[in-house]
């Protein structure tokens, strides 16, 4: 009886998904995984052919997907086969349609490897149906505290599924994932070493660090690469002292845009700490699944990544450049602050916060950009701020005066009118703009500020 | 938007090592009248969560713009004596639950020190999570009880699932407080411990209508925002109870014009929580 919905599933749920792919070919992510799993809840379980031991979750709360992408390109590269799922659909039902496109109708799979990106707080679900022996981990960190609450509680959802079975890829540059290679029955650890792009927190009184995961007493950073992930000790039981990275990214240079590894040089085209991190975790567990290094020298220089992590739209004479940052994510605000402060050119900073839409109930949380800080951006030569947003933005500008960009050169928009926004940019001569506003927001900023533009121009 | 300059200048010269961060130098005359209001931020890299750290920077700035002198000093380590004898106010932001059991053990070696502390009426502020260091117990999902100080007589039980809502609510005053709440435990008030406010909008302790808690200069709420930050007004409140404690005067009244953000601010998340508030019906 469960072989025969088994099979009705299958086929229920590949008939589904040929249809959604008739109409368009980047729906369909979730829904026939759904189905799936509500004829057979087990559906996952009962396919044939899936090897925990070529089996691997990418989780953590920063960088999955990118490190996934990376990750099933070097294997695709090096001649594997791999299911995949590179469209970002990392919940239960996302996976169910990952493993049945790369099943038969026999409801046997039929690649060499699973690459699943996995939702850190829907790992525990996934993992009961799918045991994967190999968990990559890149990092623990504050994120979406209306769904996550605090990094603890993901750090247990993580911890349940590791055992004595588990090989653990883990950060070791980012205290909580490297404390989860000691629960592990072996612990590849991947890092970074400090470079041009390292900073301190010393000069600020108001800087705060992190609680040890295996003490609680604080964490000193001697360093961060990016917010919170860097070269670290704690301060009572010695945790992190050691630096025992299999895989530690050295000689680091974003300019030319390359790293090493034990002498070995890897190109790196997205080059900022926040991709470098995604590269070395890719490179360590592409080389224990025995890729060539030669192969990954290959894949990293010609990866192109999926869009909307970092675009240029040019429009009306003046170049908007977009990053785009997580929800309620202290760390990827930080880093794309820190892309900005980077260009010391004169510039124009476009703040678009925004109330939180993910689920019922909305609500205007603003307060993870205090756990970040602007100060170096508001240094480096901004002439004009101009924060946006029909709920937040006198929030967003109090963030910005607080770090002590000057009133006069700030402009408030209690709105999210593309109009308004637009108008307000035209009014500076400055043609070097950065954004940092949700995906959806910075689509329709774009298209509204080129269609302006060219009707400009006409 | 008067008035953040002082608070930049003096960033400028207080870093991470420094033992406190103060306005003394910028204000000479009221240094010389009296000494200065002192405030404590107990353990600020283990509460690290939900920009709490904008309370001190916010408690800063209301000082400078009442003109009141103030030092705020870090306490970082458990091994490092609380100088509680030293402290007007105590702040204890938002961290995660598993770190309450040490600060717990830190407060209680100092048992002595804290009942002075309490009795002089100086005053304790814990925010989120942080409020089970100040309670009797905390239930947590996998059955273990943590202790708490029993400074307030609330219980705590963990929740399954985080709640994350906007937050409104007004204190008996009848000042109105807006800010955030991510509630990873519900809080059950004993029926003789008074709440610190009544709920407008949100969930606050439990869904019972009341937000926090408070009994004489113990306090717990729920609000982020950073709760100071967006209600200047209520840092006021809570500097000049302070200073009154300490036996210190407050030179200045918090002008209307110096808050013209913060108030806007409100006005237009007001606005929202009322949209929503029209949808719920």
């Amino acid at each position: 009886m469960s072989k025969l919905r088994f099979f009705v599933a299958l086929y229920a749920a590949k008939l589904l998904a040929w249809g959604i792919r008739l109409v368009s070919r980047e729906r369909g992510t979730n829904l026939p995984g759904a189905v799936a799993l509500k004829i057979d809840p087990g559906f996952i379980r009962h396919l044939g052919g899936a090897d925990p031991e070529r089996t691997i979750f990418v989780t953590g709360t920063n960088g999955k997907s990118t490190t996934t992408n990376l990750l099933a390109h070097v294997f695709q590269k090096a001649g594997r086969t791999v299911a995949v799922n590179l469209a970002g659909a990392n919940l239960l039902a996302g996976v169910a349609v990952t493993l049945l496109h790369n099943a038969g109708l026999n409801g046997r799979l039929k690649a060499d490897l699973l690459l699943l990106e996995t939702d850190e707080r829907f790992l525990p679900i996934i993992h009961a149906q799918l045991p994967a022996h190999h968990l990559c981990i890149t990092n623990v960190q504050k994120d979406q505290v209306q769904r996550n609450g605090e990094p603890d509680i993901i750090w247990r959802k993580l911890a349940s599924v590791i055992d004595s079975q588990t090989t653990v890829y883990v950060n070791n540059d980012e205290p909580n994932a490297r404390s989860l290679g000691q629960l592990a029955g072996r612990c590849v650890g991947f890092g970074v070493d400090k470079n041009s792009a390292s900073f301190h927190k010393d000069d600020d009184f108001f800087s705060v660090s992190m609680p040890c995961p295996l003490c609680h007493a604080p964490i000193r950073f001697h360093a961060y690469n990016i917010d919170n992930i860097g070269p670290f000790i704690c301060t009572d039981c010695g945790f992190g002292e050691v630096n025992d990275a299999a895989y530690q990214a050295q000689d680091v240079d974003f300019t030319a845009q390359t790293f090493s590894v034990e002498g070995s040089a890897y190109p790196f085209r997205y080059s900022t700490p926040y991709f470098l991190y995604c590269y070395i975790a890719a490179l360590a567990v592409a080389r224990e699944f025995d890729v060539d290094q030669e192969v990954i020298r290959e894949a990293f220089t010609d990866f192109v990544n999926i869009g909307g992590r970092m675009e240029d739209v040019e429009a009306g004479g003046k170049t908007i450049h977009y990053l785009r940052m997580k929800q309620e994510n202290p760390e990827t605000l930080q880093s794309a602050l820190n892309v900005i402060a980077a260009d010391k050119r004169e510039k124009i900073f476009l703040l678009g916060l925004d109330e939180l839409v993910d689920f019922d109930p909305h609500y205007t949380n603003t307060f993870y950009a205090f756990d970040c800080d602007f100060r170096a951006l508001l240094a480096s030569n901004v002439c004009r701020c101009i924060c946006f947003s029909g709920t937040v933005a006198y929030d967003a500008a109090l963030r910005l005066l607080y770090d002590g960009f000057p009133a006069d050169k700030l402009t408030v928009l209690p709105t999210n009118d593309d109009e308004t926004i637009v108008n307000e940019l035209s009014r500076y001569a400055c043609d070097n703009v950065y954004l940092i506003t949700w995906l959806k927001k910075y689509y329709s900023l774009a298209a509204y500020a080129q269609k302006h533009a060219a009707a400009k121009e006409a | 938007m008067r008035v953040f300059e002082q608070l930049t200048e003096e960033r400028r010269f207080a870093t991470r090592e420094s033992e406190c961060i103060s306005n003394c130098n910028q204000l000479p005359e009221q240094m010389e009248a009296q000494r200065c209001l002192h405030i404590l931020w107990l353990y600020p890299d283990v509460l690290n969560l939900h920009g709490g750290r904008g309370d001190m920077m916010a408690l800063l700035h209301v000082c400078n713009l009442l003109q009141l002198p103030v030092e705020i000093r870090r306490c970082d380590s458990f091994s490092q004596p609380i100088p509680l004898d030293w402290a007007d106010m105590l702040c204890l932001n938002s961290g995660e639950l598993k770190c309450a059991p040490q600060i717990v053990a830190a407060l209680q070696r100092q048992q002595a020190d804290l009942q002075a502390f309490l009795q002089r009426k100086a005053m304790l502020i814990a925010v989120a999570s942080s409020g089970a260091v100040v309670a009797r117990q905390t239930e947590l999902l996998d059955g273990r009880v943590l202790e708490g100080l029993g400074l307030l007589d609330m219980q705590w039980k963990e929740r399954v699932s985080v709640w994350g809502d906007d937050l409104w609510f007004s204190l008996p005053s009848g000042l109105q407080v807006i800010g955030n709440q991510i509630q990873v435990a519900d809080v059950f008030l004993a029926d003789t411990q008074p709440a610190l406010g009544q709920i407008l909008y949100g969930r606050g302790n439990c869904g019972d209508g009341k937000e926090g808690a408070r009994r004489d200069n113990v306090i717990y709420t729920n609000c982020l925002g950073p709760l100071l930050v967006k209600n200047p007004r209520l840092a006021e409140i809570w500097l000049r109870e302070c200073a009154a404690a300490a036996g210190l005067q407050v030179p200045a009244q918090l002008e209307d014009e110096w808050i013209e953000t913060e108030t806007q601010s409100f006005a237009l998340i007001q606005k929202f929580i009322e949209g929503k508030m029209s949808k719920i019906g």
